[in-house]
């Protein structure tokens, strides 16, 4: 519209030239129509995993935490592996929509409203394994400080366990509001699209009234910005907590300082990866190429490579430190690590956390989306295994060598975990088909990027 | 509407209707100012209840009510049944245990009995013989009286019949039998009961029979050598108190030979180095770690042959008789010179199954003037040792068709004996066989007649402990099943009337009374007895002559004995299955054995070095043949296991028994050889070969060395002597950001275990599982790490696998001042008390596990799976003072709180302070070693005070500052 000058630095955030109208239908054409097989194949299977998982905690739950691989010496094992490891994937949505708002990186429009609502369902994975962890989830609620008639008996406020309550809770409440405000307009627009009158009246509800005035994008805009303001803190707390959960122990391996820039590193690393694993899947299948450019997934690579070089620093620090202090048990910890019997665990976070990302120092490989796709995997399987690695075999080595026991999965946890990425997918699926997956709004404010001059 | 309400005034003088003004009788009754009355309630408090009469609050209350009303359909309300008393007995209080004097296995000991229930076992502090100690197997005696594989009374053919059918059936055929001119035999284990002896011999007298005692693992090597040697069948009595050095040829002498409840509170007792008699020195020669070899100061793995050179060089050095030896001479100059140095204090004993061996030890001893000072041969009418001979002879004499009825009495040789399969074709051509075994076993099953016993706690009898003490078995309970104490059974086949009881009691004032001095009637000295538990009387046994011999003779054949090419295949028993008598016990099987921490089986052990050439591992099954018995069982290697020698457990490979030890290993009672006049534990030899297969062990702890960490901390006498703090020196430097600690008044508990006292015999382990109600959780679950011990003992290696040192250490929850699972609770299910006891919320916990991770000592169990409580009987052990826990939730020691509150009460309700030793704990009272010590750490005259003053008081991981209340004394080795 104006005439200024664009620098030929600027990449176009919308590759191909569409117009507002196209862009509408692009992204949300895909609701009105009838689901493609691929879609039914997809959410198919992700329905019978998570069926499978729902069987399995039901017979956890109704048997006892001994249908698990547990024992006297280690407490947990990929109960809170898996729960960790959900929560770190959260990670990235709320950073994505959060601090790149208010840094104003505009390339984030295009995949906000996905790594969003993988937060959300990441979380939601992430929630199930506390609550069935405990021996008698029935009486879980406990851990909420109300007022009660058995006392009161209060809360312990000492211990992490109740802060990852707190927080875990707080990030969940916060990112699912920030991600269905964002969605209203969106919601609105197939409201307004659809000739059907019962999508009509369901989007209706769901966009609360949304009538686009100047007034409503007024108010939408600060909000999005306090809502910011409030989930940017909650980005670093959230990790920081659930560090907390290992560093205030006195398990040698767990009783660390390092740990919570180090877990909300590992988290933002993995966060990202999952976003490209799900992007690179989610602009080949609904041909979204177009918003969802290279461009995004090389920027995405860079904040992997960044986070995955501190990560494996912290490693190294790690090692240093334990040498360092001169502690005995402190250092048996690490060698055992690097050397004990659960050395092919850290060897394989080694070489997917600190090896592999260090590939996306190549522009060409951060282009090249099978080869991002592969290292994406990877880098999810490596933050998996460090989670491991920090409990399991922190706890089976401890302070008395009379207790020292090995720790294998049985099909139960197993089953659980692949469970809950039924849970996730299904989730995901469901999301795609019924909001849209890209925030429409959004991407037409940024879609005249790099192109003020025409 | 009754008349009570009606009525102004009931009628009496109880002031519930007129009152005169300005009096009354009770609080309650006193009619209170008014005013005061206005002040209590004030502000319409009670107001609100009064309903405001209008149509809206009708409706409000009418939609309560009928909403409320059905909800309260929804409670369950329990079906309570209370079943009182028809005639209340005084003795029994609810909610008061009785105690009871009883017998187990010769150890005396007390029954404690909750609502007529015998549910604990503990030691009789009053008998002069074990002081107080009492081993696992009594501490588990009172599960397998709740056995509900008992029978449920007499069968003839497997059928069910009445006693007095039975009686009559029986007389018939015994009368037959008589009088066919063959053997009558009543097969009996060694026998230490007076009245039960005479009442055998009255037996034998009326029907011809022969008296046989048959034990499955017997110390008739030695019986036969004291007969050769001072002419006197009997086995030898120690006195550890008085022995400067011990030297031990493989007996296990703590754990599984002799009374070891008794021999451990001896030998410890001289294991204290702050004592002014000093410590003993105990060296140990075996060819596999025992538990006994495990606590000598100095152990030598030697091969049986090799022990048996030690031996014969001993003796050349010492006496100049024998061949001596070629080989070992350090060890033969290292035992001479302690032997010459402490002669008349020092012993030499052997666990040898020859009885050649047995003669050299014999002469040795007297060589050293061991005799009538450390060692006694007593000889008493009251005593029946088990003649291998004998049983062989009679077995053969079966065979042969020469014996025309056999009455087994508490013994298996179907099972034990070491060729089953001869013993059953035997049995099997006596027309009369009569069992007396309480649940079926593999002799019961080929009795025609099973004149179903009592358990030992529903029966009268009595045993010689000691040379000179008699202990009380009495029936604590009514027998449970339809079983017949076997005394009462032989009685009624002799046509007597009367109960055992009464044959007892007649016996003891004819035989005992006499003996005893101070009492009035024989009545009295019974009463007191009786109530006692024990008696000491002069005249019981009679001290053998100790006159001199040759022993060259014996020597020459020690020297000549043959072995064979192979491995050397030695038999051993387990300090918790011991001869598998029990093992129907799960107490016993969940038990770690104190060396191997393996439960649930029995296994081969296989030296470090055999297992490195042949790369066997622990778990490998393997074959191990002998040349006409093989078994098969998983291997496990074990430390301080001579190289060419594999060791099995007896005791397992029960094929006929109840479900907790059916087909649970192999039978190793098969190794077990006849040869030169009696049979040989250890004579076998074979081969091993793996068979690809891998079964893991059940084991409780499966890393074995310290790593070099201080954990225990231990010091030779030498450098103790020295200086008291030695091995000690280390403190931490200790910093706290907090305000100091809390406030420590009144009560402050705390224990003290004395690493130099415990021998790791775990008989602490069983009685705490039976004060607390311990779950069992079964083979598998051990096998996942999952046992629910509250105490356990960790067992570390040091120095060369092949004669490495041995530490036990009892770790239990260490009640730590700051404690790390405390805090990390979401709930506060564990929280500490103002008496210093780190408490364990049971309907709190929400089971998130946090506490046991951050536990450094590992002591929280967690209750994976609600553990099995279906079988009614055995539930009848559990302690009503203690919470059974369900699934989901941690548990752990919990100092015995039940005991500490008692203790409290007992001291409040007698109004006066409580007394150091008033509270025991399970654990502590149970300690044959007396290595815990449990008390107040306020009160500075306790004896805890005295341990954590102690130069020798640590805890462990100091450096935590978690301050454990939980404190160790270093071990001391005499070195």
């Amino acid at each position: 519209m104006s005439d200024a000058h664009v620098s030929k630095f600027r990449q176009k955030l919308i590759t191909e030239d569409r117009s507002y109208k196209q862009i509408s239908e692009d992204i949300l054409d895909t609701l009105e129509a009838p689901p493609t097989k691929g879609w039914f194949i997809g959410f198919s299977l992700s329905a019978l995993v998570l069926t499978i998982g729902t069987i399995v905690i039901l017979y956890q739950v109704t048997t006892g935490i001994g249908t698990w691989g547990l024992n006297k010496t280690i407490g947990w094992s990929w109960d809170i592996t898996n729960f960790v490891f959900w929560v770190g994937i959260g990670h990235a949505g709320t950073l994505i929509s959060a601090i790149l708002l208010i840094f104003r990186q505009r390339w984030r429009t295009g995949i906000n409203r996905a790594a969003e609502a993988m937060t959300i369902f990441a979380v939601a994975c992430a929630g199930i394994f506390p609550l069935i962890h405990a021996g008698r989830p029935w009486l879980l609620y406990w851990v909420f400080p109300y007022p009660n008639t058995r006392g009161s008996l209060w809360v312990n406020f000492h211990s992490p366990l109740l802060w990852d309550v707190v927080a875990i809770s707080t990030y969940l409440t916060v990112s699912l509001v920030f991600w269905y405000m964002g969605l209203l307009p969106d919601l609105a627009s197939v409201r307004d699209r659809t000739k059907s009158k019962m999508r009509k009246f369901i989007y209706g509800i769901a966009s609360f009234g949304w009538n686009g005035s100047t007034k409503t994008w007024h108010h939408f805009e600060v909000l999005s910005l306090i809502l910011a303001g409030l989930a940017t803190p909650l980005v670093l707390s959230v990790h920081t907590i659930v560090s907390f959960d290992f560093a205030t122990s006195v398990i040698p391996g767990w009783h660390t300082t390092i740990f919570p820039p180090y877990f909300v590193a590992g988290a933002i690393f993995s966060g990202f990866a999952m976003v490209c694993t799900l992007m690179i899947l989610t602009r080949k299948i609904m041909n979204w190429e177009n918003y969802i450019t290279v461009g995004h997934i090389d920027a995405m690579c860079k904040v992997i490579t960044l986070t995955g070089t501190l990560v494996g620093l912290a490693y190294g620090t790690e090692f240093f430190i334990a040498w360092y202090s001169g502690n005995e048990y402190e250092q048996y910890a690490f060698i055992n690590r690097a050397t004990g019997p659960y050395w092919w665990a850290y060897w394989s976070m080694i070489s997917c956390n600190v090896i592999s990302p260090q590939f996306f120092w190549f522009k060409k490989l951060r282009r090249n989306m099978t080869f991002v796709f592969i290292i994406s995997i990877f880098v999810n399987i490596g933050m998996w295994f460090e989670r491991f690695v920090i409990i399991t075999t922190s706890l089976h080595r401890d302070y008395l060598p009379s207790s020292w026991a090995m720790y294998s999965p049985t099909w139960v946890e197993i089953w659980t975990f692949i469970g809950t990425f039924g849970l996730f997918f299904t989730l995901f699926f469901l999301f795609i088909r019924f909001l849209p997956g890209i925030a429409v709004a959004e991407v037409k404010s940024v879609y005249r990027y790099a192109r003020e001059n025409k | 509407m009754s008349k009570f309400e009606k009525n102004d005034n009931c009628g009496t003088s109880c002031g519930c209707g007129s009152q005169t003004e300005g009096y009354w009788q009770d609080v309650e009754n006193k009619v209170l100012d008014p005013q005061a009355v206005s002040k209590e309630f004030q502000d319409g408090e009670f107001d609100s209840f009064s309903v405001e009469k209008s149509r809206r609050s009708f409706l409000k209350i009418m939609g309560f009510s009928v909403t409320a009303l059905p909800l309260t359909g929804c409670i369950k309300i329990p079906v309570k049944k209370a079943i009182p008393y028809l005639h209340k007995n005084d003795t029994v209080i609810p909610g008061v245990a009785n105690w009871y004097a009883s017998t187990f296995k010769g150890v005396p000991l007390l029954v404690k009995t909750r609502e007529s229930r015998p549910i604990k076992i503990e030691g009789n502090d009053k008998s002069m013989t074990t002081m107080g100690g009492v081993g696992s197997q009594q501490q588990a005696s009172v599960l397998s009286l709740y056995d509900s594989n008992r029978l449920n009374g007499p069968t003839i053919s497997g059928a069910e019949v009445e006693w007095a059918e039975f009686d009559q059936k029986l007389k018939e055929d015994l009368k037959a039998a008589k009088e066919s001119g063959k053997e009558v035999l009543i097969i009996t284990p060694s026998i230490s009961s007076p009245s039960e002896i005479t009442l055998i011999k009255e037996f034998t007298k009326a029907y011809g029979a022969k008296h046989i005692a048959f034990d499955g693992t017997s110390d008739y090597s030695q019986v036969k050598a004291n007969e050769i040697s001072f002419n006197a069948k009997a086995k030898n009595s120690y006195d550890f108190t008085k022995a400067n050095v011990i030297v031990s040829f493989g007996a296990d002498f703590l754990g599984t030979w002799g009374n070891s409840s008794t021999n451990t509170k001896q030998y410890v007792s001289r294991r204290d180095p702050s004592s002014s008699e000093g410590m003993s020195r105990h060296i140990q020669i075996e060819p596999v770690m025992s538990l006994t070899g495990s606590n000598a100061d100095y152990r030598h793995t030697k091969s049986l042959k090799d022990s048996r050179d030690i031996i014969l060089g001993v003796l050349k050095s010492l006496t100049g008789e024998g061949p001596g030896n070629t080989s070992n001479n350090d060890i033969v100059s290292g035992i001479v010179k302690e032997l010459k140095a402490n002669k008349g204090k020092s012993l030499v004993i052997s666990n040898d199954s020859d009885i050649n061996v047995q003669v050299v030890i014999n002469k040795i001893n007297q060589a050293v003037g061991n005799y009538n000072s450390t060692i006694s041969v007593m000889k008493s009418d009251y005593k029946i040792c088990a003649d291998d001979m004998a049983f062989e002879q009679a077995v053969n004499s079966m065979n042969d068709g020469n014996v025309a009825a056999a009455l087994f009495v508490d013994v298996n040789p179907a099972y034990s004996f070491h060729n089953s399969k001869k013993f059953e074709s035997a049995v099997k051509k006596v027309s009369t066989v009569v069992s007396f075994a309480l649940s079926n076993d593999e002799t019961s099953v080929l009795a025609k007649y099973n004149a179903t016993a009592n358990h030992t706690f529903e029966t009268w009898s009595d045993s010689l402990v000691s040379d000179s003490e008699l202990s009380f078995t009495q029936p604590v309970i009514q027998p449970l099943f339809g079983s017949r104490m076997y005394t009462e059974t032989l009685m009624s086949l002799m046509g007597k009337s009367g109960s055992f009881h009464d044959y007892m009691k007649s016996f003891w004032s004819k035989d005992f009374y006499p003996k005893s001095s101070g009492f009035a009637t024989a009545t009295d000295f019974w009463n007191k007895s009786l109530h006692d538990g024990v008696v000491s009387l002069d005249g019981l046994s009679k001290a053998a002559s100790i006159s001199s011999m040759n022993a060259s003779s014996y020597a020459k054949k020690v020297a000549s004995i043959e072995y064979s090419s192979g491995l050397n295949i030695v038999t051993y028993q387990k300090t918790a299955i011991m001869d598998g008598d029990m093992a129907n016990n799960p107490w016993l099987q969940e038990l770690p054995d104190p060396i191997t921490k393996a439960t649930w089986d029995n296994y081969v052990m296989v030296s470090p070095m055999y297992a490195k050439e042949n790369s066997i591992k622990t778990g490998d099954v393997v074959t191990l043949k002998s040349k006409d018995h093989s078994v098969t069982l998983p291997a496990i290697v074990q430390p301080g296991t001579e190289k060419n020698t594999v060791a099995v457990a007896v005791g397992y490979g029960r094929k006929v028994a109840g479900k907790v030890a059916r087909n649970l290993g192999e039978n190793a009672f098969a190794f077990y050889t006849y040869n030169r006049g009696a049979t040989q534990t250890a004579d076998s030899f074979g081969t091993l070969a793996k068979t690809g297969k891998f079964k893991g062990l059940a084991q409780t702890q499966t890393h074995h060395s310290m790593e070099g960490r201080d954990i225990v901390r231990e010091t030779t006498f030498a450098d103790y002597s020295k200086n008291p703090k030695a091995g000690n020196e280390k403190k931490a430097k200790l910093v706290n950001i907090y305000p100091p600690d809390h406030k420590k008044d009144g009560h402050q508990w705390a224990m003290a275990i004395d690493l130099t006292k415990c021998t790791g015999c775990s008989s602490c382990i069983i009685s705490c599982n039976a004060e607390n109600n311990v779950s069992v959780v079964g083979r598998q679950e051990v096998a996942n790490r999952r046992e629910m011990h509250w105490l356990r003992i960790d067992r570390y290696y040091k120095g060369d696998e092949n004669q490495p040192e041995v530490m036990h250490m009892p770790m239990l929850c260490q009640h730590c001042e700051n404690a790390p699972c405390e805090n990390v609770c979401p709930v506060m299910a564990t929280v500490h008390s103002s008496d210093g006891i780190n408490q364990q919320v049971y309907n709190r916990c929400v089971g998130t596990r946090y506490c046991a991770n951050n536990c450094p000592y590992k002591v929280r169990r967690f209750n994976w799976f609600n553990y099995d409580r279906s079988d009614k009987l055995a539930n009848m052990v559990l302690n009503p003072d203690v919470s059974t826990r369900t699934r989901g939730i941690m548990e752990k020691c919990s100092m015995c709180i039940q005991r500490i509150q008692e203790g409290k009460l007992q001291a409040k309700r007698e109004r006066r302070d409580l007394k150091d030793g008033d509270i025991k704990l399970a654990c502590q009272q149970s300690c044959p070693g007396d290595g815990i010590v449990f008390g107040d750490m306020n009160d500075k005259d306790s004896k805890i005070a005295a341990f954590l003053g102690s130069d020798r008081n640590y805890t462990v991981l100091e450096e935590l500052n978690v301050r454990p209340r939980v404190s160790y004394l270093t071990k001391v080795r005499n070195k």
